[in-house]
């Protein structure tokens, strides 16, 4: 089980984990899968990020902000064409799921933006990225980096 | 049992016949030729030197326009069509398929820059910049519409990076050998019809 609570009281923690390691409960409120940043070459100046997070949940869930340890600004992009039929990106301050659903994040749609690396991360390595929750939880999953999509 | 014979003969040489039409339809590739995009064109390569498109005929080429900085797209479309041209290497053509990545943004995508970029998807890539003019004027002989915009990270002024990403109509080429396109590739295409069609030219 690689998905940890962090940063929240002690006894919640506990429970989280208590949760999360017990398979096959509805109570599981959070699962985050297909997590991967992309291995770009050592000269890029920011990289992209990709997972897909549900919501097993009752309450809706809101990611207001996402964070690594590796680099210095990481936001939520989203991948849309605009009415010239270019793709553009835009950035998106929160985004909700709402009770069963799961959003996904990947390459041609909505996607973390990995800018002000310390060092740009190899094929192979895995980097922690923490997603802010609404009401001040935080989720925090390792990405494996990889040249290419699971 | 002469009918015996004969027809054995006939259907044998029905079943050849149709195997060598077969055979002739595999390898004229059905791909028409777009005679409205494409054409000659002279930019700069990743080792500084002046690059004339007329040093690909003879190959195979998966062309498309991007720019480094950008995370998301352009990378992957750059490992995906190099993916596809090392099927094809191992295949034994490496020499016959090249890739060509041509950049909207001079001003970060130097050759020094390019050079370091590329390499890290192999030495087959060859990365094209150019003035601004001498750009705009190949992505309109292949109709692609580029447009700078403010970064979507920011104005740059925290360091977040310079301020300026471009929107882009993004399509990979299939030019055949003699330099025209053949086929115009959505960038998420499948790598084995990319493979496949791309073998058609060869």
């Amino acid at each position: 089980m690689r998905v940890l609570f962090c940063n929240v009281p002690t006894l919640k923690r506990l429970l989280a984990i208590v949760v999360l390691s017990a398979p096959g409960l509805a109570a599981a409120q959070l699962q985050l899968t297909d997590a991967w940043v992309r291995a770009v070459p050592p000269v890029s100046s920011g990289t992209a990020g990709y997972f897909v997070l549900q919501n097993n949940g009752t309450e809706p869930v809101t990611v207001t902000g996402v964070s690594a340890s590796f680099a210095h600004h990481v936001m939520m992009h989203s991948m849309a064409r605009n009415d010239d039929g270019l793709r553009q990106m835009q950035h998106v301050d929160d985004v909700t799921v709402a009770p069963g659903e799961e959003i996904a994040f990947v390459p041609g749609g909505m996607h973390l933006m990995i800018m002000g690396m310390d060092a740009v991360p190899s094929p192979g390595e895995r980097v922690e990225i923490c997603l802010q929750l609404k009401g001040g939880d935080q989720l925090c999953h390792d990405f494996e980096v990889r040249r290419e999509q699971p | 049992m002469h009918w015996v014979r004969n027809s054995v003969i006939i259907l044998v040489l029905l079943f050849a016949g149709g195997a060598a039409w077969y055979g002739m339809q595999d390898q004229a590739s059905q791909l028409p030729v777009n005679t409205r995009l494409g054409g000659d064109f002279t930019l700069t390569d990743q080792t500084g030197e002046r690059f004339h498109s007329d040093s690909l005929d003879g190959k195979v080429v998966l062309l498309f326009f991007g720019f480094t900085s950008c995370p998301d797209i352009c990378p992957a479309t750059l490992a995906r069509v190099t993916q596809a041209r090392r099927m094809l290497a191992d295949e034994g053509h490496g020499d016959d398929v090249q890739v060509v990545f041509i950049t909207f943004d001079p001003a970060r995508d130097t050759p020094e820059h390019l050079n370091k970029y590329l390499s890290f998807f192999g030495d087959a890539v060859i990365g094209l910049t150019g003035t601004e003019e001498e750009i705009a004027t190949v992505a309109e002989q292949f109709g692609v519409v580029y447009l700078k915009t403010p970064s979507a990270s920011g104005d740059g002024s925290d360091g977040a990076d310079a301020g300026y990403d471009f929107s882009h109509s993004d399509f990979v080429y299939l030019l055949d050998t003699q330099g025209r396109v053949r086929k115009l590739f959505q960038n998420d295409e499948d790598i084995d019809l990319m493979v496949k069609d791309a073998r058609t030219l060869l």
